[in-house]
């Protein structure tokens, strides 16, 4: 019988993923719900290590396999070793981050099950039926980030799959005296060779890119025409690594090139962050800013209508601000 | 060689209406567009086919998707941007499903149009935002793939493509055939031409329903998905704004903890 | 003095200009109301033109025009971009002699006015002003340097601004639900709060949703909802080498955006007898970009490839459907109405940016002191009472 909340122990060059954390405080809220053990899953050539940087958390059983190397990229053959895990684990449901190792890898694995899988849920509620089983009601947003749904899986249809999304639970901390798990190491069948090979891999240097691919956008409205506040954003641009982008009087004004001017006339951004100074709002230039996921607005009128988009916003001169923003980014060093 | 890009038609304005009852676009009220990620997609293909003509080699780009009758319109825009061919998947039976039960029908799609070496399919939906079909196909037509994508180039028998991951640059090489999903924004896709528009109006179109692909109705739509979505509501639209206050120290640490929180592992 | 009360509904260029003309009074109480933001609703769509002269409007409404384009100028004389000036100057063709006299006549009242203007029939220099046109079938074009084009949700936005310094109130993100009435009065109206707000007079500004609103007051207003497709191109090498000017046709118009050009069906070739042109379309399930039918692609192929074959194979960045508020005669519906209380300032049909300030100011004059003009009697509302 499907019993189990399931944890994928995602790892990177020989750390668990600090999102695995987030999920383990997911976990302990659907365990006071539920009543079922918190179940780490993980595939690694170096186990041990990775489980013991799990000690003090509030986990119950852990299920491993050894693996000769560490294959992430080799999601073809990774996926099989996932699968029969989880056809052996047989738990209720399995939490996932919502990265890109995540939701790549757990596709193939819930394609192989015929599982359920939702993807980047902000919010888990177990619920009961009827029938005192239990199901989890995993609620995401939809149509870039403008509406929410809830999905559920159908009944008997197990484990139930959800990939979560980062920063929405706090990392779980550490306890003293947590009783350690029993760790149960698995057989898995041999999966054949792999159609991926990795052939290089090095540092990322940290610019922005191009105001498409970028994640984080500045964008700068008249008001950054006055004083200083187009190199002060600037600068702060440069600091987040992020790219730039503005409304038409900057590009009038030779500030920006028109492929940086953000709206129905210019061009549309979709980055996951956007930080809004000096701009009113006006839809000719907020059309070409969507699917954000975070939204900060700086402007000195209360009333400008960017507030209307904004998830956050300072009715501020933006002068001080961004003078603060620099401060505090030179101060922590970033 | 030959590449199938996948690609969607969403709705294009972010003002949509949901159905109380299905949850499902009310499509009528919503106008569409083709998927943001998917023009990448296609530039990709089209990149790929201009690297191997160059030396010489020949290559077929086909555009597929799975939608309702109207959804040609985005494979109008695909061979208006250059795609030779074009195959429509469209059934009611095939309506109403979740990411597994599209996998299914795309794959199958793909199998009846024809041989390939290489799918090629947007990182994620605009609409849903899962990111899951392009790795679900890989799985069931059982060929490796590489998810998010920022370039690629053909070598002999092989892909070769870069992604970046945890602040790295990663260089990956699979077999074909094998399937990409193409990061939004990873390359600037080409645009349409009114003549080419008109050219690409012109063009025949494949289209299967589930006759010619025969699936059981167990594993398509509705039916075949093992997620149901149960409920749907707009967040407040009205004052969504949380406006921050203090002096500007206070302001700005608060906003890089914010973007400190969002930001996560990138 | 008492203070005489006006709600206007709509905040676009109709509404804030209205509101602005008669904040200047200092015994008006304005109130505008707007759903959504101010001009973020037709006038966000608009291509803002403001020539000299062309066809937009006829030129026995000469002094409309030049009333319009010299507010946007002393707009920007008083702050630079408040009205989003973009002064490329303006080449309006001439394919038959009718458009010829007209734009002839244009550039006389244009240079009475003090600008300049000729009309050329040198192709070598009109090519030199457009390197893209083709010259061949055309008798000659108008040109002067001295306008372009301009931006209404600025423009709206300015006038707001001033409208709010002079006292006026504007509430954006609040929809008017009901027109209150005693009898055949309108005596206030009720926003979708609940809220109730009682005026002198209440203002129709909304444009493209006048059916609507008039149904409130049950007023019949002889508006027409029609589909004007725009297009955005981005010439051969991304960016012309020259400066692109407004350029006028009969059959469609085109402004440079940015590196882009910004393409758009011409409204006088409209026939509201075509349901494929006007009709019953809702202004509300309007998207907010696309929803152009695939005959648009044809006709702009056609079009450019006689008239400006340089950008016939420009790419296509994105395209959206205009709104215009029409009626059958083309010119707007301005002032009284069969119900007391009750005015209507809409029916600009795509020429609300020129047209607005001076129907704005005649209205609110006669709102304030009773006193009618020509235009406003050529305007009037009850012209057309028996076509609705």
């Amino acid at each position: 019988m499907a019993r189990g909340i399931c944890i994928f122990a995602e790892h990177w060059n020989g750390e668990i993923s600090p999102a695995v954390f987030e999920l383990l405080t997911a976990a302990k809220e659907l365990k006071e719900q539920l009543g079922e053990p918190i179940q780490i899953m993980l595939a690694s050539a170096s186990c041990d290590t990775l489980i013991e940087q799990m000690n003090g958390m509030p986990v119950d059983e852990i299920y491993a396999v050894k693996l000769e190397k560490d294959i992430c990229f080799q999601e073809d053959v990774l996926a099989k070793v996932y699968a029969q895990m989880l056809e052996k684990i047989q738990p209720g449901c399995v939490l996932i981050p919502a990265d890109d190792m995540g939701r790549s890898l757990f596709p193939r694995v819930a394609y192989r099950l015929s599982a359920g899988l939702t993807a980047d849920c902000t919010e888990l509620k177990a619920a009961r039926r009827e029938d005192g089983t239990f199901y989890i009601r995993q609620i995401k947003p939809s149509f870039e980030e403008n509406t929410k749904v809830c999905i559920c899986c159908k009944e008997n249809r197990y484990p139930q799959m959800m990939t979560v999304r980062e920063g929405i639970y706090e990392a779980c901390e550490a306890s003293e005296g947590q009783k350690r798990p029993e760790v149960r190491y698995m057989d898995v069948e041999a999966s054949g060779k792999s159609g991926i090979e990795l052939l290089e891999m090095l540092p990322l240097d940290e610019s922005a890119g191009s105001l498409q691919s970028a994640e984080v956008v500045v964008v700068g409205g008249r008001g950054t025409l006055e004083k200083d506040n187009f190199q002060l954003m600037e600068q702060f641009a440069e600091k987040l690594g992020a790219a730039i982008g503005g409304t038409r009087p900057l590009m009038d004004m030779g500030k920006i090139p028109f492929d940086h001017q953000i709206g129905q006339t210019g061009c549309t951004i979709r980055p996951q962050i956007c930080i809004s100074f000096g701009a009113s709002g006006a839809i000719q230039h907020t059309e070409g800013i969507k699917n954000t996921r975070l939204f900060l607005a700086v402007n000195k009128a209360e009333d400008a209508p960017v507030f209307q988009v904004a998830d956050y916003g300072a009715v501020m001169d933006m002068n001080p601000v961004l003078t603060c923003l620099l401060e505090e980014l030179n101060e922590t060093g970033k | 060689m030959r590449i199938v890009v996948c690609i969607k038609q969403v709705p294009s304005s972010g003002d949509v209406t949901v159905d109380p009852v299905t949850h499902n676009l009310v499509r009528e009220k919503a106008g569409s567009m083709l998927n943001p990620s998917d023009y990448n997609a296609i530039e990709a293909a089209l990149l790929l086919r201009e690297q191997l003509s160059e030396s010489g080699s020949d290559c077929k780009v086909a555009a597929v998707t799975m939608g309702p009758p109207d959804a040609q319109e985005v494979l109008r825009t695909a061979m208006a941007m250059g795609a030779d061919e074009a195959c429509l998947l469209t059934d009611r039976q095939f309506a109403g499903g979740d990411t597994i039960a599209t996998a299914t029908v795309l794959a199958a799609g793909i199998e009846k149009y024809g041989a390939y070496d290489l799918i090629i399919a947007g990182a994620e939906s605009s609409d849903g935002a899962t990111g899951q079909v392009g790795p679900m196909v890989a799985e069931r037509l059982s060929i490796p793939h590489i998810a998010m994508v920022q370039e690629m180039e053909a070598a002999t028998d092989s892909l070769i493509a870069v992604k970046k991951m945890n602040g790295t640059r990663i260089k990956l090489k699979a077999s074909m055939p094998a399937l990409v999903t193409v990061r939004y924004g990873a390359n600037e896709p080409r645009l349409a031409t009114l003549r080419s528009r008109m050219a690409a109006k012109k063009k025949p179109i494949v289209t299967y329903t589930n006759e010619e692909l025969g699936l059981p109705r167990s594993a398509i739509g509705a039916e075949g998905s093992p997620t149901v979505v149960t409920e749907s509501f707009r967040p407040e639209i009205v004052n969504t704004c949380e406006f921050m206050t203090g002096n500007p120290k206070e302001i700005a640490r608060q906003m890089l903890a914010l973007i400190e929180k969002e930001r996560g592992n990138s | 003095m008492e203070k005489i009360k006006i709600g206007i509904i709509g905040g676009g260029i109709a509404g804030t200009a209205l509101g602005y003309y008669l904040s200047l009074y200092d015994n008006a109480e304005i109130s505008i109301f707007e759903k959504d933001r101010v001009g973020c609703g037709s006038t966000a769509k608009s291509a803002g033109t403001v020539c000299l002269f062309d066809d937009s409007l006829s030129n026995r409404y000469w002094d409309v025009r030049l009333y319009g384009f010299e507010t946007y100028l002393k707009m920007e004389q008083e702050e630079k971009g408040s009205a989003g000036f973009d002064k490329t100057g303006t080449l309006v063709v001439a394919t038959t002699p009718e458009v010829e006299k007209v734009i002839k006549t244009g550039i006389a009242l244009a240079k009475a006015a003090g600008y300049e203007g000729e009309y050329i029939t040198d192709k070598e220099r009109i090519k030199q002003i457009l390197p893209d046109i083709s010259t061949e079938h055309i008798l000659g074009a108008g040109y002067t340097k001295d306008d372009g084009y301009f931006d209404g949700t600025m423009i709206s936005n300015t006038f707001a601004k001033k409208f709010k310094q002079n006292g006026g109130k504007i509430h954006t993100m609040t929809k008017v639900v009901k027109i209150l009435k005693e009898g055949n009065k309108a005596t206030g109206l009720e926003t979708a709060d609940g809220a109730w707000h009682m005026f002198d007079y209440v203002v129709d500004c909304t444009g493209p949703w006048s059916r609507m609103t008039g149904e409130m007051a049950d007023v019949n207003e002889p508006v027409w909802h029609t589909k004007a497709e725009a297009f955005f191109l981005s010439p051969p090498g991304k960016k012309l080498n020259y400066t692109f000017p407004v350029l006028k046709y009969p059959a469609f118009y085109a402004l440079r955006a940015g590196d882009n050009i910004f393409i758009c069906k011409a409204h006088l070739s409209m026939d509201l007898n075509d349901p494929m042109h006007a009709g019953n379309w809702n202004p509300d399930e309007i998207p907010a970009t696309g929803g152009t039918d695939d005959y648009f692609i044809e006709f702009l192929y056609e079009q450019l490839e006689a008239t400006v074959p340089g950008i016939v194979d420009s790419g296509l960045v994105s395209s959206w459907l205009s709104y215009r508020a029409e009626t059958k005669d083309f010119l707007p519906i301005l002032g009284e109405t069969p119900v007391e209380g009750y005015l209507v300032a809409s029916g600009y049909g795509g020429n609300g940016v020129i047209e607005a300030p001076a129907a704005s100011r005649d209205l609110a004059k006669f709102i304030m002191t009773g006193e009618k003009t020509p235009l406003l009697e050529d305007w009037a509302f009850m012209r057309l009472a028996k076509e609705a």
